[in-house]
């Protein structure tokens, strides 16, 4: 059986530049398919947000070109495919003086859509993100994890084609984010085409059917999160945790496992290895570092890790 | 209607923002309650209006039936104001004092001894006997006209060529011109100058018009004496005299600032001023709606959806002016009910009142979409508060500023300050609302029409202005 995976979103070598001299996106390209979630993976300030301004025909790309269920940036906002996209911002975008039911009546009174389809859709979204309770309560009295809800609730009112939804979780607490990321888990039930940004590892790992790795403005990798983490640092790591690192305890644990093969986030060192249990072996005889080591453990690697190899850096940005 | 979805969404966010609640219902309310309480007691009695007198006027004379006629009709005009008195009292409306040159009418009105001087050129009798024959030709000649023809058809040749002949008698009277001039010497900063000035137009029409109606019958009974003949008289609509009237006002004073107590100024001059203060403050708040709407990136969002650049500005606009229909119903409701108007006009002029109100609040409200079209929202609603504050004490003619007039504008005077918007909706307000018993709900149409034309002058500034800024895509 042959699949053909339609592009829903098209980024081709674009770039946009600040001020004339502040690179936000450096040549990204990436394409996202019909169907799929996309999570775009990287720490604050690696252009998610940029990237998604431009995408929802909110900026103009300084070169390059989108193109967004088959429409290019520059008529974007002026075609009918913008109808078929919804986003959702890092804030909660709602009327604090409706309520929960009025909010996303307004909103699809915007799409110009029937009455009785409004009713319909408000019912079905109340009921999906738990909000029932709540229909009559005004926006500002609800919880922040209730506004993020509303927000994408409001943003699914016109049964758009695309959601782009820009770190969904932010700011909630773990119950709320759970309960959020079942949510978005159905979204991918409903076959809804969802580009979401994050930088965190679960939610992409999760969520995504591919992830692409964002740094400093440039796609450093795209493909699944098993593959990155495989192709990247393999299925297993071996964390050391330092009680502090210094330069001739890095130089001992680099002679034991290659300079290519380890990457330092703070006082913990992360090796990537095919012979992860000789190491840590050798790291117990090893008299120096067994005394400074505060735990050593192999674990299964994540996006972290691969981020992490790819890049250098640690997703909080160290 | 997605353009009533927005009216309906912001009016419901309105009422339930307790920080509009304070700028649409609190603020006004304080400021009513405060001076309408120490106002209320300033306008409790009717008193007669010190006004002096300067008459100038030649008389005229002329002859009917062998009868010479010699009338002055500046005195005539002086007993008419002089017996005028207030509805249901004894009150006599003016309190005239004969003043003998123009230097005792300005050094009088100057130390506010009088409200002001009704000053009579010497061509006042010449231009009201023009008026009256002119009137008199206007009224007579369809009577006579028709008579006439009637009489011909009826095979009366004789009668016919009588009425031929009155009707010959009377075509002198056809191409008459006229113009009616008086003039006010006063302060304009001294609320009972203007009230002089409102009602010498206003009594000033009725004198000539009752003149008119005088002359009219007097030369209709000497046509029918003279010619043996009748005419079906009737009487005549004012309107025909009432193109070509003058009352000019001298400003003398008032450089210095106000000239009497605050009390006395409120009710005639501050009351239309504050209510129009207090639609424009709490128009300011679509500032706040809609830098709320930037701020979070529901316009962005919105940019999205279906909702048209259009429809989301007429919605904002007309969302204003049903919100500040609500605040006026709301102000003049009360202020009804504390008895702080106590002249009753009609309903059409209370109808004018909330239109008046309602498109003072789009006018504002464009203006603010204008203000949050280039400033960040916070900076916006302190600059447009500051403003429109600063506006609205000028334009409400709380100090003396010059006042030139640029030209007329439907038979109404257009001031330098009816550059400023907001100035016709104080003048319409001040008629409809406050002075309904000098002026007629038509005599409000003509600032009425030039506010509307502010406004859509306004909005449609706003549409361009502010879909340019805020609805185009960034780069």
């Amino acid at each position: 059986m042959v699949i053909i995976m339609q592009s829903v979103i098209q980024v081709r070598n674009l770039t946009k530049v600040y001020n004339g001299n502040v690179v936000a996106l450096d040549n990204v390209s990436f394409e996202v398919y019909r169907g799929e979630i996309f999570g775009l993976l990287g720490p604050n300030g690696a252009g998610k947000t940029t990237l998604i301004k431009i995408l929802t025909g909110q900026l103009e790309p300084t070169s390059g070109e989108v193109i967004v269920l088959g429409v290019n940036h520059k008529d974007f906002l002026k075609s009918d495919a913008r109808f078929k996209v919804s986003y959702v911002p890092q804030e909660n975008i709602i009327w604090e003086h409706l309520t929960v039911e009025e909010n996303l009546s307004v909103m699809g009174a915007m799409y110009k859509l029937p009455k009785k389809e409004i009713k319909e859709k408000i019912k079905y979204l109340l009921e999906e993100f738990d909000l029932i309770e709540a229909r009559k309560r005004l926006a500002e009295k609800l919880s922040g994890g209730m506004k993020r809800k509303l927000s994408i609730a409001m943003a699914l009112i016109n049964d758009p084609e695309v959601l782009i939804l820009d770190e969904p979780t932010a700011g909630l607490d773990p119950k709320t984010r759970a309960s959020m990321l079942a949510n978005l888990e159905k979204l991918r039930e409903l076959g809804k085409t969802v580009l979401l940004t994050t930088h965190i590892v679960e939610e992409a790992e999760r969520l995504a059917n591919r992830v692409a790795i964002i740094h400093r403005g440039k796609i450093i990798s795209v493909d699944t999160p098993e593959n990155l983490k495989y192709t990247n640092c393999g299925r297993e790591v071996l964390d050391l945790l330092f009680e502090k690192l210094d330069k001739e305890l890095l130089g001992e644990v680099i002679k034991l496992a290659g300079d290519q093969n380890i990457v330092v986030a703070g006082d913990k060192v992360i090796i990537k290895e095919n012979n992860l249990s000789g190491i840590l072996d050798e790291v117990k005889r090893h008299k120096a570092l067994a005394k400074c080591v505060l735990t050593m453990a192999i674990r299964k690697s994540n996006l972290e890790d691969a981020f992490l190899f790819l890049t250098g850096q640690t997703l909080g940005g160290e | 209607m997605v353009i009533l979805n927005i009216v309906k969404y912001r009016f419901k966010a309105t009422i339930r923002s307790k920080e509009l609640y304070v700028y649409v219902i609190g603020f006004p309310l304080i400021f009513m309650l405060i001076y309408g309480s120490l106002a209320s007691t300033a306008y409790s009695t009717v008193e007669p209006i010190k006004v002096g007198f300067l008459n100038e006027d030649i008389s005229v004379s002329y002859s009917l039936n062998d009868t010479l006629y010699e009338i002055n009709y500046g005195q005539k005009f002086y007993e008419y104001l002089r017996n005028l008195k207030y509805e249901d009292t004894d009150v006599n409306v003016f309190d005239i004092s004969n003043i003998s040159d123009l230097k005792e009418a300005e050094t009088r009105t100057a130390r506010l001894e009088l409200a002001g001087v009704i000053y009579i050129e010497s061509n006042f009798s010449e231009s009201i006997l023009n008026a009256s024959k002119l009137m008199t030709y206007l009224t007579l000649i369809g009577p006579i006209t028709n008579a006439m023809d009637k009489a011909y058809e009826q095979g009366d040749y004789d009668l016919a060529d009588r009425y031929l002949r009155a009707l010959l008698e009377l075509s002198k009277f056809a191409n008459i011109t006229y113009q009616i001039k008086i003039e006010i010497i006063g302060d304009p900063t001294y609320s009972k100058a203007m009230q002089a000035y409102e009602l010498t137009w206003k009594y000033l029409v009725s004198f000539v018009f009752l003149e008119a109606s005088e002359f009219t019958r007097t030369f209709m009974e000497y046509l029918m004496d003279k010619y043996n003949i009748t005419i079906d008289y009737n009487t005549s609509d004012s309107s025909v005299i009432g193109q070509t009237f003058n009352v000019e006002f001298r400003r003398i004073g008032g450089q210095r600032g106000l000239k009497e107590s605050f009390l006395q100024m409120y009710y005639a001059i501050l009351i239309p001023g504050q209510i129009i203060q207090s639609i424009m403050i709490a128009s300011v708040s679509a500032i706040y709606m809609v830098g709320y709407e930037i701020k979070s990136g529901l316009l962005e969002r919105l940019k999205l959806t279906k909702v048209k650049s259009s429809e989301y500005i007429g919605g904002t606009l007309l969302a204003w002016g049903i919100i500040s229909l609500f605040q006026a119903a709301i102000l003049l409701g009360i202020a009804l009910g504390l008895g702080y108007i106590k002249v009753i006009g009609t309903p059409l002029h209370y109808i004018l009142s909330l239109v008046i109100l309602s498109l003072a609040g789009i006018l504002t409200a464009a203006f603010s979409l204008i203000m949050v079209s280039f400033l960040r929202e916070n900076i916006a609603g302190t600059i447009a508060m500051i403003s429109l504050i600063t506006i609205s004490l000028f334009i409400a003619g709380y100090f003396p500023v010059p006042n030139p007039v640029l030209g007329i504008f439907l038979g109404r005077e257009f001031t330098l300050l009816d550059l400023v918007p907001w100035r016709s909706a104080i003048t319409a307000l001040r008629k409809s609302l406050i002075l309904v018993n000098i002026y007629e709900p038509v005599d409000v149409l003509p600032d009425l029409l030039l506010l509307a034309l502010w406004t859509v002058a306004y909005a449609m500034i706003s549409f361009i202005v502010f879909a340019y800024a805020r609805l185009r895509k960034r780069r």
